[in-house]
């Protein structure tokens, strides 16, 4: 597994995670691999993974059962989706108007590309 | 409180104790078990030259991969060696598993395990190397051994001898892991493995590792083992300049990849490479990053007194 | 704590780890003693030479010697030296698997060969002449005698193997020369006041009968004083092995690599 520059690797693993809920790889209810067995198959320690399945569980995006391991929360899809608006808006939309402000982009000019794409995608 | 009875009273008591006793036992559970522990310990190969190591104080806890980074002569070979009762301290002692480590007992060397960075074979095949050593071992488990072997790709029935080095140093960790010694400590684990087992290796130190075992790792190839380390001893000039775990590290440091230095309060280190301006930052807003051992490494060994103001208890 | 089974393991991989060196060295010495035999039996047998076929005590000693020098021969380098030492076995069953390998182990073997090879000889050699010759096993004080010796360079080379990480073998053979040299020196300037006017020398290092001696010392008996030297050097000659376990015992406890 390469990792990206900056982001902590608890937090890459966490949206690694995220994605094969999203995607559908781990529906809800289903058991995800253990920490080691995480650890192992990333080839990280597993007290880093340990911190993402914390967090993730925070997030009530999974939960423990003791003795057996760890699910998938039934809702956990919202809750991601959830947890990647906060994200978004916190993170990526200031990085994004940062950029634009610099590019002296107007944002009529973004709205009408938006809307171009959304008839791109209703077409397709 | 009004008690009804004698036997109420002692009850409560009873109750009460057995509280305070769970209440302590999940304190302990807490406290990881220290597995090495230096103190003050000072060493020098020959009373003409300086300390080698001079009063140094180091623990380390069960549950960690430790990362041992110090320059080239700065005496992470020898510190292992003392640590392993190879060496002895002129001053000081070196605690394993609560024995001394200079009086090799084997109750100590039975759960502790050196790989040294070159490796030393005997003439035989690899069943023959077994039946010299594994008995030693009580707790060696033959099942690991073969996995290990398998799947570094390794043929049982050639001689140890005829291998290339990166060969015996494949059936070397597989012994080391199959032995299950509470303590492992590797000098330049990697050093040699080909790239499909740099990743074999950490698959399998990841899968090894647990509360009652530490495993340490000397090295310069900080980038294979990055992912493994989850505390950093740093070695330089006869000190420990950083033991920290990486949280904690990513606790007090912020690690940026920049494009420009401009306007950057609270920067305190960086490096110029084609990925831009590698920056070490003061964490003052407690955000996460990810940890750059090399650049952890080089900020720390060039601003030794900044780095324990930082980190001091 | 010493445990047998670590020792029984630690003498184990000593074997294994010196099987094959020492298991050449066995062969050169029965190879040796067969042609010694072929070579008496050419030359007339005991009609011509009744005493040459004689136990070969020096090569006692010298395969000893050699197997003595291997036993600690993985404390040579740094690498294999580390992995000798971190062997969980602690020094007491170290030091107890090396010396019984080196001492009893070894005279053992050397003694059965020997006597086996030179008892399968003389029966070949009384076979192919149709003679009777007499066979000569090793027995009782003879042999008794012999394992002291080997013991005694035993004991010193083990040391020298202990202490010495380079060439133990060449150091200590140098290191036994001096001291037997310097010995030598002393003792004759010492003997040297004593001898009178006869100056008669048998060339036999080997003063055993008092008549030797008679003939030195101008007919007299020997003086008090080189009978307590003479007794002296029979009491060091028993104490110099255990001092030299007990001294390669501390060296192997406190040997850093």
């Amino acid at each position: 597994m390469e990792f990206h520059e900056d982001k902590a690797i608890y937090l890459q693993i966490a949206e690694l995670l995220c994605e094969q809920i999203l995607t559908g790889h781990w529906p809800p209810e289903e058991k995800i691999p253990s920490v080691r067995e995480m650890g192992m198959n990333l080839q990280v320690n597993p007290n880093t993974v340990l911190r993402t399945y914390d967090l993730l569980q925070q997030k009530k995006i999974i939960y423990n059962k003791r003795g057996i391991g760890f699910f998938v929360d039934k809702d956990a899809i919202t809750k991601i989706l959830e947890f990647r608006r906060e994200d978004f808006f916190a993170n990526t939309l200031p990085n994004f108007y940062k950029t634009i402000s610099l590019l002296k982009i107007k944002p009529e000019e973004v709205l009408k590309r938006y809307q171009l794409y959304i008839e791109k995608q209703v077409i397709s | 409180m009004i008690f009804f009875s004698k036997k109420a009273l002692y009850i409560w008591k009873f109750q009460k104790t057995f509280f305070y006793l769970r209440c302590l036992s999940a304190l302990i559970h807490q406290i990881k078990k220290t597995m090495i522990e230096i103190c003050n310990m000072s060493f020098t190969y020959s009373k003409n030259k300086p300390d080698i190591f001079h009063e140094l104080n180091l623990q380390m806890k069960g549950g960690h991969i430790y990362g041992l980074l110090g320059k080239n002569g700065a005496g992470k070979t020898t510190l292992l060696k003392l640590m392993t009762g190879l060496r002895f301290p002129q001053n000081g002692n070196c605690n394993v598993l609560g024995m001394e480590s200079r009086k090799r007992q084997s109750a100590m060397m039975e759960d502790l395990y050196f790989l040294t960075e070159e490796i030393w074979l005997p003439d035989t095949n690899i069943s023959g190397y077994l039946r010299m050593y594994a008995a030693f071992y009580p707790k060696f488990d033959q099942e690991i051994f073969e996995r290990c072997l398998v799947e570094f790709e390794i043929d049982r029935h050639n001689n140890l001898k005829r291998m290339s080095f990166g060969q015996r140093k494949k059936v070397a960790i597989a012994f080391a892991l199959a032995t299950q010694c509470r303590i492992l400590i590797m000098d330049e684990p990697t050093n040699g493995l080909d790239i499909p087992s740099k990743g074999q290796f950490r698959k399998m130190a990841a899968e090894v590792i647990n509360d009652e075992r530490c495993i340490v790792l000397s090295t310069h190839q900080v980038r294979d083992l990055e992912s493994l380390i989850d505390s950093v001893i740093i070695l330089e000039n006869r000190q420990i300049l950083l033991n920290k775990s990486t949280e904690d590290i990513c606790q007090q440091l912020l690690f940026k990849t920049l494009f420009s230095l401009d306007n950057q309060p609270g920067l305190l280190y960086s490096e110029f490479t084609p990925k831009g301006y590698l920056a070490v930052f003061r964490n003052t807003e407690d955000m996460d990053s990810k940890l750059d051992l090399e650049v952890l490494f080089n900020f720390t060994t060039q601003n030794p007194a900044l780095t324990n103001e930082l980190f001091k208890k | 704590m010493f445990s047998f089974k670590r020792f029984t393991q630690e003498f184990h991989s000593t074997f294994l780890f010196n099987a094959k060196r020492h298991g050449t060295f066995l062969l050169i010495f029965i190879l040796w003693i067969i042609l010694k035999h072929f070579l008496f039996f050419k030359m007339g047998g005991y009609n011509s030479n009744p005493d040459d076929l004689t136990v070969p005590e020096f090569l006692f000693i010298i395969m000893t010697i050699a197997t003595t020098v291997d036993v600690f021969s993985r404390l040579r380098g740094p690498i294999s030296g580390s992995q000798y030492l971190m062997t969980p076995s602690n020094t007491g069953e170290k030091f107890a698997s090396a010396w019984l390998y080196s001492t009893l182990f070894t005279f053992a073997i050397i003694t059965i060969s020997y006597n086996l090879t030179h008892l399968i000889c003389m029966i070949a050699a009384n076979a192919l002449n149709e003679s009777d010759f007499p066979i000569n096993m090793q027995t009782g004080a003879n042999l008794w005698a012999l394992f002291r010796w080997t013991l005694l360079f035993q004991a010193i080379y083990f040391l020298g193997a202990v202490t010495f990480r380079k060439n133990p073998a060449a150091k200590t053979t140098v290191a036994l020369f001096g001291v037997i040299i310097i010995g030598g020196i002393f003792g004759s300037s010492v003997i040297s006041q004593y001898i009178g006017n006869s100056t008669h020398f048998s060339g036999n290092l080997h003063l055993q009968n008092s008549n030797d001696w008679k003939l030195i010392f101008g007919g007299e008996d020997l003086p008090q004083v080189i009978k307590n030297i003479e007794h002296a050097i029979k009491i060091l000659l028993h104490i110099i092995p255990f001092a030299c376990w007990i001294g390669s015992y501390f060296i192997l406890k406190n040997k850093q690599v």
